[in-house]
Formats: C-alpha cells, sequence, structure tokens
C-alpha cells in the first residue's frame, strides 16, 4: 500500500509539471482528488488495512493529498500569470523591453585598467594642466633648450614658453616639487604632438609612472614593468628590456614584449619581429633631482610611460588609431 | 643611418649573421634592422664599352650603339640623353634577368634590331634613378655585373638616438660592433705625400669667434682634376643613398659617412685673398647659400668667409661663390668643430636642416677631425691627381676638454642591481675605447673620449655599464612597499561615477579633440561678449580647423553627433567628460575648467516590436541630467527658465543644486543645428564637473527617520493657465506651510480637449503623513481643501472636474 502511495502520488506530480493550461490542471484534479480519483481510492482503503499500520497510512495519505492539492494550485496561479490558458504560449525568443544603453569609450576602460594594475603595487594617480610651460613640459625634464632631443617631440605651442603638454611627465615634475620621496605615482591623461597618420594622432593620451625611494635599482624596474605587462597582458609574454636615450631618464630602456597577435613567430602588426614596443622607461637622471631639490646620492628612482592607445589597440585588436576620435558608434557599441 | 654590411665590414669582422648582428646592436642600444640591399638578383650583364654611334634611321630620339663587350661588338639601340663614345655602361645581353624578374629578349626598335640594352641604375634595381645609362669611367669591357655589385650586401639602418652622433657614420657603428662581437676595429689608411709649397704659406686661416668655432683645419692640394667617380665611390654614397656627383665632391661626403665628420671643399681660386676668417654674423646681414636662397642672419650666427666676403653658413651649407666646379684645380679642404648649440640654432631659426649640422648639432670629434681631413685628403689626391700642399693648417684657439670621470663600482652595482668587479667594469668600458684604469677595489677613472661628448657625468658610464653588461642579464625584483597610496584624484572618481550613470541613461562616451576650430562660438550663435569667445589660439596648428581651445564640449558633442547621424544611426545619444580652456593672460597657463556635456537626438526609444516611434523631446535630456544629479547623490536640485543664445528660444533650462547654478540644458538652436549640418532636433546639456564635485563635497549623506505611522495620499487636478508651471504648483504646497506634509509629486499633465487653448491640467498628488500617530480620513479632508482652495487662489485656476 505504501508503494502505491508513493507511485500515485509521483505520477500525479509528474502530470502537473506538465500540465500547459488551466484544463489540464482540472482533469488531474478529478483523475486524482475526485470521488473517484486514484488517491481518493487510496485514503478511503485505510480501514482495510491491520489497526497497527492505519494510523501511519492514514497520516502519509492525508500528507500526498494536501502536497497535490498545492502543487496544483500554484500550477494553476502559474499559468494564469503567464496569461497562458489555450491562447497559446510565452514567446521567450522575442527581445526584451528595454531603454537606451550606452558605452563607456575604450581609453577610459583601458585607463582604468591600467589604474588599477599599479593601484594593486601601491602607485597614487595624480593630475596636472594640458596647457604647460616650457620649464615643466621640457626644462626640468632635462630637455636644454636648443638640445637636438627637443626634436624627439614636436610640440604645439601658444606662445614662446606656453604650450601643450607633449607627455604627462610634467605632472610628475609637478609631484616632485610638492612631496619628499618616497614617491609612487602614476599620471594619466591626454597629450599632444604635431602629428598625425594612421599610427599617429594630434591628441593621444599617455600614462606614466614614477618611483623615488631609497636604494632603488633598474633591477626593480625591470620587476616592475614585467609584472605590469604580465597582468595586462598575460602571465606567459616575453618581456624584454633594450638600451635606448630619453633626456629624463639614465639609464634609459624601451620595453617590448612578445607579439600578442602572432605569439612571436612574426606578423605585420611586429614588423616580421615577433616583438611589440610597448613602453620607454628608465632609470630617473640625476639632473631632474637637482630641479626638485631631492639628493641624487641619497636618492634613486625610476620612470615609465607608454601610449593609452597602443594598449588599447593591442589589447581588442584594433588597427586604426584614427577610430578612437572619430566616435563612430558603430564602433564604439563594440564594446 | 644606411649602412652596408659590406662597406662596414671593411672596417670589423662581422662574424654573424646579418639578422643576429641588428638585434645584438639593438640589444646595447643601436636599434637597427637590417634588409637585403638589392631586391633582385640581376644576371647576364656585362659591361660594355661605346665605340661607334649612328643615328636612328626612324626616330630622332634614339641611337644606335656599337658595344664592345668584351667578345666583340653588338648593336645596340639607346635611348639615354647621356651616350657617347668611349662611355662604359652595363650591357644587358638577350636572355639577362633584369628588376623584378623582367627578362630580356633580343628584339626589334623601330625597325632596328637591338642586341642587347644598356642600363640605367633603376633598370638594375640599383638606384630609382633613370636620367641616364650608367657611367662606370674606365671599366674594362666584358666584365660581369656580379663581380662589381655585391648582390648578397645588406643595409643596416640604425636609428641614431640624440645623444649619440656619433653612431651617424660607418665608423662610428664599427666601433659598437667591434666592441659587441670582440673584434678588431680597422681604420682605414689616411697616408699620402705632400710636396710642392706648404699649405700655410698660400693660404691662411682667422678665427675671429672661438666661442663659435673652436678649431679649424684646412689642406690645400693643387692640379686637381675634377671627373666621375670610380665605380667603387659610387657603390658605396648608393649603400647610403647619396649620389655621386664629381669625384672631388663625392670625397667630402663619403668622409662624413665614414668619420661623422662634414667636410667642405673651397674652390681655392674663388677664395679671396686666399684666407679663411670665421665671424660671427651681422644683424641684418644677408647671405645666398647654394641652394640659391637668399638667408637673413642674426648674431649668433657664424659665417666661414674669404678675405672680403662670407662664402658659406658654418657647419650648414656653402655658398654658390665658391662651390667647386668642373674646372675647379685647387681646393681647399675644410674641417671643423663648430659648437653644437651655436649650430643647432643657427639651423633652426634659419629653418635649414642638412646632413652636416645634423652631426654638428650632435656633436662631432674635435680631436679626430684631423683623422677625417687627412683621409678626405688622401683620396682627393687618388682620385683627382695634383699634388697636397705641405702640411694642415690648424687653428685650435679653444681647445675643448674631455674629463675623466670617477665611476664607484658599489654604486654603479646598487644602481643597476648586479654584482661586477672594478676589473669587469674596467674591462667593459674599455672594450668601447673608454679607456678606464681601477684606482682601488671600488672606484674607476675614465677617461672619456672625443667623440664621446655624450659622456659627462658617473651616471652616463652607470648607463654603458648596463648596456655593455646587456639588460637582459639584470635580474628582475620588486621594490618594497613604503608608506601608502593616496586616494584617486576627486576629478579622476567624478568620471568614473558619471560614466556608468550616463551608460544607463543611454548615452555612448565619446573623447574629441580639445583643438577645435576658431569659428565654433559663432556656429553656436554665441554674442561676441560671451566668454566662450575667450580662447587660446595655437601658433602652429596642424589646421586650421584645430586652431583654437575648446572653450565648450557642445562643438565636439555636435559635430560628432552630425557625422553619426550621416552614417545612418537613427538614434544618437553621446557625452564627453573632459576639459575646457581659457585663456588667463600672456605668457599665463590656462583656466582649465571640467565639465561634463551630452546630446541626444533621434528616436526616443531602441527601435523594437515594443517601441511607440516616439521621439527624444526636452524631457529626455532633462531626465538624464536628473539621473546624472541624483546618481551623485546631490539633492535640492532646481529647474529654472533660461535663453541662452545656442538654445531655441524658450527651451533653455538652468540647473540649480543647492542654489548654485551647474549648468544648462535645452534644444539647440534651428540656426546652430543648421551650421553644423543637423536637420533634426537635438536636446543638449553641459555641465560643470567642478561645480558638481564641490557640491559633492559639500553635501553630507543624511540619515531621516522611517514613517513608523501610515500616510494618506490625495490627489487633485488644477486646470491653470498656461503659463503656471508645475514647478510653481509644488514650491506653493510647500510655501503652505502645513507640517503633515510629507510629500508632493506631479502625477499628470495634461493639455488638449475640452481644455481651453490656455489651460492646461496638472495632476498633484499629496502626501500626508504624522510622527506620532495615524491620520483619519476626518483629519485630512479640511487640511487637504484648505490647501486646495490656496493654490487655486494663488494661481487663478480651478480644480478640474
Amino acid at each position: 500500500m505504501r508503494e502505491e502511495l508513493t507511485r500515485v502520488l509521483g505520477e500525479a506530480l509528474k502530470g502537473v509539471s506538465q500540465a500547459v493550461d488551466k484544463e489540464a490542471v482540472e482533469e488531474l484534479k478529478v483523475r486524482y482528488l475526485g470521488r473517484k480519483g486514484n488517491l481518493t481510492r487510496l485514503l478511503r482503503s485505510t480501514g482495510s488495512l491491520p489497526p497497527e499500520e492505519r494510523a501511519g497510512f492514514g497520516q502519509a495519505a492525508n500528507a500526498a493529498k494536501k502536497k497535490l492539492e498545492a502543487e496544483l494550485f500554484g500550477r494553476l496561479e502559474t499559468i494564469a500569470a503567464q496569461g497562458s490558458g489555450s491562447a497559446g504560449q510565452l514567446d521567450v525568443t522575442l527581445p526584451g523591453r528595454r531603454g537606451f544603453m550606452g558605452r563607456a569609450h575604450p581609453i577610459m576602460e583601458t585607463m582604468d585598467e591600467v589604474v588599477e594594475i599599479f593601484g594593486r603595487l601601491g602607485y597614487e594617480v595624480r593630475i596636472g594642466p594640458e596647457i604647460e610651460d616650457d620649464y615643466h613640459n621640457f626644462e626640468a625634464l632635462n630637455f636644454p633648450p636648443d638640445h637636438p632631443a627637443r626634436d624627439m617631440q614636436d610640440t604645439f605651442f601658444f606662445s614662446e614658453k606656453i604650450l601643450l603638454r607633449t607627455h604627462t611627465s610634467p605632472v610628475q615634475v609637478r609631484s616632485m616639487e610638492e612631496n619628499q620621496p618616497p614617491i609612487r605615482m602614476i599620471c594619466l591623461g591626454k597629450t599632444y604632438r604635431r602629428d598625425s597618420d594612421a599610427t599617429h594622432s594630434p591628441m593621444f593620451h599617455q600614462c606614466e609612472g614614477l618611483l623615488v625611494d631609497k636604494g632603488v635599482s633598474m633591477a626593480d624596474l625591470k620587476g616592475t614593468l614585467t609584472f605590469f605587462v604580465h597582468e595586462m597582458f598575460g602571465p606567459d609574454l616575453p618581456v624584454r628590456f633594450r638600451p635606448s636615450f630619453f633626456p629624463f631618464t639614465e639609464p634609459s630602456a624601451e620595453v617590448d614584449m612578445g607579439c600578442v597577435i602572432c605569439k612571436g613567430s612574426g606578423c605585420r602588426v611586429c614588423g616580421q619581429t615577433g616583438w611589440l614596443e610597448i613602453l620607454g622607461s628608465g632609470m630617473v637622471d640625476p639632473n631632474l633631482y637637482g630641479f626638485v631639490g631631492y639628493d641624487p646620492e641619497v636618492y634613486s628612482g625610476f620612470a615609465w610611460g607608454m601610449g593609452i592607445e597602443r594598449m588599447c589597440m593591442l589589447k581588442r585588436g584594433i588597427d586604426d588609431l584614427r577610430l578612437f576620435y572619430e566616435n563612430d558608434l558603430r564602433f564604439l557599441n563594440q564594446f | 643611418m644606411r649602412c652596408s654590411l659590406k662597406w662596414l665590414s671593411e672596417y670589423v669582422n662581422i662574424i654573424m649573421g646579418p639578422k643576429e648582428l641588428a638585434h645584438r646592436l639593438s640589444m646595447v642600444g643601436l636599434e637597427s634592422v637590417v634588409e637585403p640591399r638589392y631586391s633582385d638578383k640581376i644576371e647576364g650583364v656585362v659591361t660594355g664599352r661605346i665605340v661607334g654611334l649612328d643615328k636612328h634611321p626612324n626616330a630622332d630620339r634614339l641611337t644606335v650603339c656599337q658595344v664592345e663587350t668584351g667578345s666583340g661588338v653588338v648593336e645596340v639601340v639607346c635611348g639615354a640623353p647621356n651616350v657617347r663614345i668611349g662611355l662604359v655602361s652595363p650591357l644587358a645581353l638577350p636572355g639577362a634577368r633584369l628588376k623584378d624578374g623582367f627578362k630580356l629578349k633580343k628584339s626589334k626598335i623601330r625597325g632596328v634590331e637591338s642586341f642587347g640594352m644598356l642600363c640605367a641604375e633603376d633598370e638594375l634595381g640599383l638606384s630609382a634613378d633613370h636620367s641616364g645609362i650608367m657611367d662606370l669611367g674606365d671599366m674594362e669591357p666584358g666584365l660581369a655585373l656580379s663581380e662589381f655589385v655585391d648582390f648578397e650586401d645588406y643595409i643596416l639602418e640604425v636609428d641614431v638616438t640624440p645623444n649619440r652622433g656619433d653612431t651617424a657614420s660607418v665608423i662610428g657603428i664599427a666601433r659598437e660592433t667591434a666592441a659587441l662581437l670582440k673584434q678588431e676595429l680597422r681604420l682605414p689608411d689616411v697616408d699620402y705625400t705632400e710636396s710642392g709649397q706648404p699649405a700655410a704659406e698660400l693660404a691662411g686661416v682667422e678665427i675671429r669667434a672661438p666661442e663659435l668655432c673652436p678649431r679649424y683645419c684646412a689642406t690645400l692640394l693643387s692640379g686637381l682634376e675634377t671627373k666621375p667617380s670610380p665605380w667603387w665611390m659610387k657603390d658605396k654614397l648608393l649603400s647610403a643613398g647619396v649620389r655621386s656627383i664629381s669625384n672631388l665632391v663625392d670625397v667630402t661626403n663619403l668622409v662624413m659617412l665614414e668619420y661623422n665628420q662634414p667636410l667642405h671643399a673651397f674652390d681655392f681660386d674663388e677664395v679671396e685673398e686666399h684666407r679663411i676668417v670665421v665671424r660671427e654674423a651681422e644683424e641684418g646681414e644677408r647671405f645666398t647659400t647654394l641652394d640659391g636662397q637668399e638667408r637673413l642672419l642674426t648674431r649668433g650666427m657664424t659665417l666661414i668667409c674669404d678675405g672680403k666676403k662670407p662664402v658659406g653658413l658654418a657647419g650648414l651649407m656653402g655658398g654658390l661663390n665658391s662651390e667647386i666646379k668642373n674646372r675647379t684645380s685647387r681646393v681647399l679642404l675644410e674641417a671643423a668643430y663648430f659648437d653644437p648649440t651655436a649650430n643647432r640654432r643657427m639651423a633652426t631659426n634659419l629653418g635649414m636642416s642638412t646632413e652636416a649640422t645634423y652631426r654638428f648639432q650632435r656633436g662631432t670629434d674635435p680631436v679626430g677631425l684631423t683623422e677625417a681631413l687627412k683621409r678626405a685628403t688622401s683620396l682627393m689626391h687618388r682620385l683627382g691627381g695634383g699634388v697636397v700642399h705641405a702640411g694642415i693648417i690648424d687653428e685650435y684657439p679653444k681647445k675643448v676638454e674631455f674629463q675623466t670621470l670617477p665611476l664607484r663600482v658599489g654604486r654603479c652595482n646598487d644602481y643597476i642591481g648586479i654584482d661586477l668587479s672594478a676589473e669587469e667594469m674596467a674591462g667593459l668600458l674599455n672594450s668601447i675605447r673608454i679607456e678606464a684604469e681601477v684606482v682601488d677595489g671600488d672606484t674607476l677613472q675614465a677617461q672619456v673620449p672625443p667623440w664621446r661628448s655624450d659622456l659627462e657625468r658617473e651616471v652616463d658610464l652607470t648607463e654603458e655599464i648596463a648596456r655593455l653588461y646587456g639588460y637582459d642579464d639584470i635580474p628582475v625584483t620588486l621594490p618594497p612597499m613604503t608608506g601608502s597610496a593616496k586616494p584617486q584624484p576627486p576629478l579622476n572618481v567624478l568620471e568614473a561615477r558619471i560614466r556608468p550613470l550616463m551608460i544607463s541613461a543611454g548615452l555612448t562616451q565619446i573623447i574629441t579633440y580639445s583643438f577645435i576650430p576658431d569659428r565654433a562660438p559663432a556656429m553656436l550663435g554665441l554674442p561676441e561678449s560671451d566668454p566662450r569667445f575667450s580662447q587660446i589660439t595655437l601658433i602652429n596648428p596642424q589646421s586650421e580647423d584645430q586652431n583654437v581651445m575648446r572653450t565648450s564640449l557642445l562643438h565636439g558633442l555636435l559635430s560628432t553627433l552630425e557625422a553619426n547621424l550621416r552614417q545612418g544611426t537613427e538614434a544618437v545619444r553621446l557625452f564627453e567628460y573632459g576639459k575646457v580652456f581659457f585663456s588667463l593672460g600672456e605668457g599665463r597657463l590656462a583656466q582649465e575648467d571640467t565639465m561634463v556635456g551630452g546630446v541626444v537626438c533621434g528616436s526616443g526609444e531602441p527601435a523594437g516590436w515594443t517601441s511607440s516611434g516616439r521621439r527624444v523631446d526636452f524631457y529626455d535630456i532633462k531626465g538624464a541630467v536628473e539621473d546624472l544629479v541624483e546618481g551623485l547623490g546631490l539633492k535640492e536640485t532646481g529647474f529654472s527658465r533660461i535663453d541662452p543664445p545656442e538654445y531655441k528660444p524658450g527651451t533653455g533650462a538652468l540647473l540649480t543644486v543647492a542654489g548654485r547654478e551647474v549648468g544648462r540644458l535645452g534644444q539647440i538652436d534651428d540656426k546652430v543645428c543648421r551650421a553644423f549640418d543637423i536637420g533634426q532636433p537635438v536636446f543638449s546639456f553641459e555641465l560643470s564637473a567642478d561645480t558638481l564635485q564641490e557640491l559633492i563635497e559639500e553635501t553630507k549623506p543624511a540619515y531621516t527617520k522611517l514613517d513608523r505611522y501610515p500616510s494618506i495620499t490625495r490627489d487633485m487636478a488644477l486646470v491653470v493657465d498656461r503659463t503656471v508651471e508645475a514647478g510653481r504648483l509644488l514650491s506653493l504646497a510647500h510655501e503652505y506651510g502645513e507640517d503633515l506634509i510629507k510629500g508632493t509629486a506631479i502625477f499628470d499633465f495634461y493639455r488638449g480637449k475640452p481644455l481651453a487653448d490656455n489651460e492646461k491640467s496638472i495632476g498633484l498628488r499629496i502626501r500626508y503623513q504624522s510622527p506620532d500617530r495615524t491620520l483619519t480620513e476626518d483629519e485630512i479632508t479640511p487640511i487637504h481643501d484648505g490647501l486646495t482652495e490656496y493654490l487655486i487662489n494663488k494661481t487663478g485656476g480651478r480644480l478640474r472636474k
């Protein structure tokens, strides 16, 4: 009898879960709970059991009846809520009712990623003016007047001494002017150079970083930037450091990483070299400390800079720099 | 710097493949790429000498040449202007393979059979020159091209950094290569025989400006013959991309490429009084350089003069008057050292850039210049004949000093993060000819060589150690954390908060250029008195459309909107967060204000089966602004009517928060839309992010206790005159001063039948609540009636039935 009860209840519940309309639910109700229903019949047969089993079975059968009644009621509610009945099914494939949704500019998202990674290393973010003076943009960064190094950066001028910053480095100078070591900062923002083609835009974004403390070495520079590249582009990428020249660092290093497109086998993006140049860096030139009043015998440090557009292009496979400033929604809505 | 590996290998054994060499040089700081010098291997070409010329019977411009090939004479039709008897030129024989795989066949040209082709440089892939067939000087006929053109040669392209001008020369690259590969450096042979009267008796040099020109050396040659250079000279110049001119001129160019020392050859017979005077230019002095341009000079510029007049701009360009010509027989050959800064200033101020100034600006070798001069003198003697007058005229009034620098071994190790001994460091420096001596276990003394003017401090030597040791081998460590980072700048945090608010209001973020055309305020219809006219102007804009800094975000937003409409986007909704710039006056930095602005245009809902087809209106942009302000947690928001010129009359609104003006919104004026080529309604806003930030800092989040007793809500619909704003009803309800009124809201708005044209109906919902008891309907009714009457009296309205 017990097995019979379990089987009948199971069968009834299965039927309920498959009922798609009110009629089906009503039919189940009659079949199991009606005067001649299967469950009703079992309940009635309690009297025919031996006295010691009666009470236990009676309780079980009543519980089963309650359970089934509740399920049937719930099913009816669900069907009513779907507005169904026999009128038809809900088409879950129709698009939902939505409002407009905008997107973030990929450059802003890339800057967030960079800030987040260096934030984990304890770097604070600083900002500064975009219209700068010659002193902070060049002179205090060890670009003497009439020095060929100035040819490296084609500058927009407002007057002889006022210009659009060509890099975010003046923010580093201003930070050092205002603070004593230890310094651990990054600065991000718009920068400007008179240059425009598929790989150069007259306005672009940079992120630069600076760390000054006691006992900082080139090995620390390598460690920090290797950490960054691995966090930004993937833990297995090879990273290499190559001697170079920047007026504000000595020694200077270009940082290359294995090409993320071809994985080092050589392609159009990396110019068949397998390497992508992504950062300029170096130990802070001691001349810079002279401008801000740090003692180069006590402190040393390193600095680096990178183009946000390039990071963004490499991460997202974008092949034309100009897309960032055309702001075509067909482009922006992809991110 | 382009450098042929064949040329480089004259000075150093290259014991590895071209690619490996380029990589190794890159890893010591001479960023290099290498590629084959020739794209094609040419076959079937031999030297041929023209021994006879006939006019082509059917074509005026063609010549029929009899060409001696070493194994007989063939007839070749040629169209080059420089054919002459005796000329030796490459002859492609039938079956030859030329550039781009072109196969030459025996052919008839205008009825005359041609048994080959005399070739110009471009046809052999040697250069792009097609001015005439090649002149191979006195080469024998019958030599295969591959015997004197090395088709296996490579070109090494070295990116010369501003501090390493010395590597803009073949010997400079050879010096680094020798150190890198631990090979011997072989310098060219500079010996020659002097004869005749000493140079110093025939010519004089006087330096009147030693600061500008510390050293000037010269040699004198007579009886020279000007003629075309031999092939080996042309070949070397071609490898560097320099055209051959004549034997004498080519020598100066070749030696400059070898030694990084620009030279100048004067026709000595044109040098008046046979003396050279180096002096500072007078203010306003004029001089015509050999490119035919007259240059206006100023003080600080350096002139090379003869006894009477200027003959050259020092280290920049010679003059027309003393240039060597085909009949030149006596040459005064100059090798000088000019002050790098003065030279750069002169070149910059005159807007000139030449190979010579490129080198002088970066610092040439004031000691080694005599070697370069000797090399050039010996080559001129060899190629031009004549005699070399005895001695070098050498004026050196201001000695250029090169320091002895100390290097502390321990400090250098700490700085780089390595552990080398004093001897190991000395060994690295010596490998690139920086003579270093170990003073004691912790100190070196290094003598800076005269071609390395970039080495001025101890840290410069540290860099040499690092790059020669190899950056790859420096360990990788992380510096210990000291202190803790400060929070992000508030304006960055604000951007990060505004961005998701705007995105959820359906606006996409854009970034537009900070520089815009100066007509932008006029396009927005602003009067001249508007502060947005005080733009800062670039003196060297990239284009006239980007000549001032923006004073409003609207220009960028509207231009971008138009571009997106033009390419067919139905709903354009954009926002930008960025700076605008105002002048603070001459010589000062700008006032940089941070703004957030947005535009919406087109359909009011995304297209789809649920869409009603509604177009955007004022309340869409207002909703976006409300989302933004409330999302930032700001309260006491107010909107009031204003009429700024950029907005259509009657559609502008001023946003205030806590009584402070934050920005404007409204519908862009039709005239402005036309100026931007936009043909449909656009709604926009522009707010001061700086003010929003100040308000955020002033706003303290306050908690209000939740009400314990239920509230009673009563609605009323008032019919009022059209000029009565909904906001007025809300503020009147507030003014009414009933403490039990806990909330007011507009729940309905209606215009149209059966109301009169000048009427509108506003539905007002009032919530009554007491902090200490449950209100009853009976209690509320008189209060609500009183409020209704008050509003009717104040607005002249009536209750809508």
